[in-house]
């Protein structure tokens, strides 16, 4: 108990989390305070980067391809079970329509990319490695729950997905497959993996002052921002959200980091590797999924699921949740 | 010899203004290339409030940011345009404004 207690410690003392937790607060307490867009966008691209060729560049030949690939297996598995497991514990516990619950679902379905991110400042602070193709475990967590939760829409909900998709899915189509397939994260976080594993370490030494000292702070300046926009968005739109739906999006993570928990059991992922399919599996994706739902499911309530994604589980996750999954993954026993 | 529009002659033309979620926007200016519109305009909004609740531009997710989209043209192409977008907007959070507007090279519409 008290390693769990100084785990925690350790990560709400760390400068990622009082840097997000003072943008969240100074959010609330409606400062002005505020990162150009702009800036906010090339510190997203520059953690995309770094973590993507720093992933790719590490990837050994032979040797880690099983466990690789067991781990992308598990990682498509959770992205399409896990939407069907909200979808109907909303439906059981909530007033939310079919539709917002599909569309939510498909958020926790999908991932954080910038929770991954924190997970592995989290793991830097305590000295625990990780499997680089991890990066790639991110990717593939992407786009299934997308599709699930359009699916579970479309025999679910009570004014069915067709009616609104007829009229605009000839138009949208294009542009939905681009969402999810070529969002801009997706986009640098795989390309920098895959041109990390055809540079090598060689390529790594290259850029290594760029993308190696520099990420803790750079991850520091965008936990202020993310902090700031989450608490804004909860503010904007709390009135809009009940207690079910609050607490969904507090208990959903803790259930998708046991399932990843289990997942990482059968793939014999190590005590890193497995806390980041964890942190993979309670996350929600607030960055590429609410822009392809607003394309695909326009009638779901795009502040419900925004505010649930990244003002209410983003948070949790980044305080609280990285180091408990941590700490359950080192009890299970993971070596 | 004279140019077109020197002798400043203004003629009426409709303009259209579109102010609709980013994720949608593409649907606007797609149905403004299918009925002909010879050019339109897209500016960032800033920050707002409408049914849905408070927006503001983030750098994280265009899932809550709005745009305006702005066309002039012809008067007699106005109300196919203003119908479909009347149909989109059954979907997407928006409002459409129509006005009456003076512009010169009347042929550029």
């Amino acid at each position: 108990m008290a390693d769990i207690s100084q785990l925690a410690l350790n990560n709400l003392l760390s400068p990622m989390t009082l840097f997000f937790a003072l943008g969240f607060a100074a959010g609330l307490a409606r400062s002005d305070l505020t990162i150009p867009e702009q800036i906010g966008k090339g510190l997203s691209l520059y953690l995309m980067l770094a973590i993507g060729f720093k992933g790719g560049a590490s990837m050994g030949a032979g040797g880690e391809t099983g466990v690789l690939i067991a781990s992308l297996i598990a990682g498509l598995i959770l992205s399409a079970a896990i939407p069907v497991i909200g979808f109907f514990l909303l439906r059981r516990t909530s007033r939310l329509d079919g539709m917002t619950a599909a569309a939510v679902a498909a958020h926790y379905g999908s991932v954080s990319v910038v929770t991954f991110v924190t997970g592995v400042g989290f793991l830097d602070i305590v000295g625990v490695p990780y499997q680089q193709f991890m990066v790639a475990v991110v990717a593939v967590m992407e786009t299934p729950a997308i599709v699930v939760g359009l699916a579970l829409a479309h025999r679910f909900a009570e004014t069915p997905s067709r009616d609104s998709g007829a009229r605009t899915a000839n138009l949208g189509r294009g542009h939905l497959m681009r969402e999810i397939f070529l969002n801009g994260s997706v986009v640098v976080l795989v390309g920098s993996f895959v041109i990390g594993w055809i540079t090598g370490k060689p390529g790594l030494a290259r850029i290594e002052p760029f993308i190696g000292a520099p990420f803790a702070g750079v991850l520091c300046l965008f936990l202020l921002d993310m902090g700031l926009v989450a608490s804004r968005q909860f503010a904007a739109t709390r009135d809009q959200l009940t207690l079910p739906v609050i607490g969904f999006a507090l208990y959903m993570p803790l259930i998708g980091a046991t399932l990843g928990l289990g997942a990482a059991l059968v793939v014999g992922l190590d005590l890193g590797s497995a806390s980041m399919l964890a942190v993979l599996a309670a996350s929600a994706s607030y960055i590429a999924v609410p822009a392809a739902m607003r394309i695909a499911l326009p009638r779901a309530n795009a502040a419900v699921y925004l505010t649930l994604s990244l003002a209410i589980t983003f948070p949790f996750n980044v305080m609280v949740g990285i180091p408990l999954y941590f700490a359950a993954a080192r009890a299970l026993g993971f070596p | 010899m004279k140019r077109n529009g020197a002798d400043g002659a203004m003629h009426i033309k409709k303009r259209i203004e579109v102010i609709i979620e980013q994720p949608a926007s593409h649907l606007v200016t797609e149905l403004l290339d299918r009925h002909g519109a010879t050019g339109y305009t897209v500016l960032s909004a800033a920050t707002g409030r409408g049914t849905s609740g408070r927006w503001e531009r983030s750098p994280v997710t265009a899932a809550r940011q709005q745009v305006i989209v702005i066309a002039v043209t012809a008067p007699e192409r106005a109300p196919e345009i203003v119908a479909d977008l009347g149909t989109l907007l059954q979907d997407f959070h928006g409002v459409v404004f129509v006005s009456d507007v003076e512009v010169i090279r009347s042929e550029r519409f």
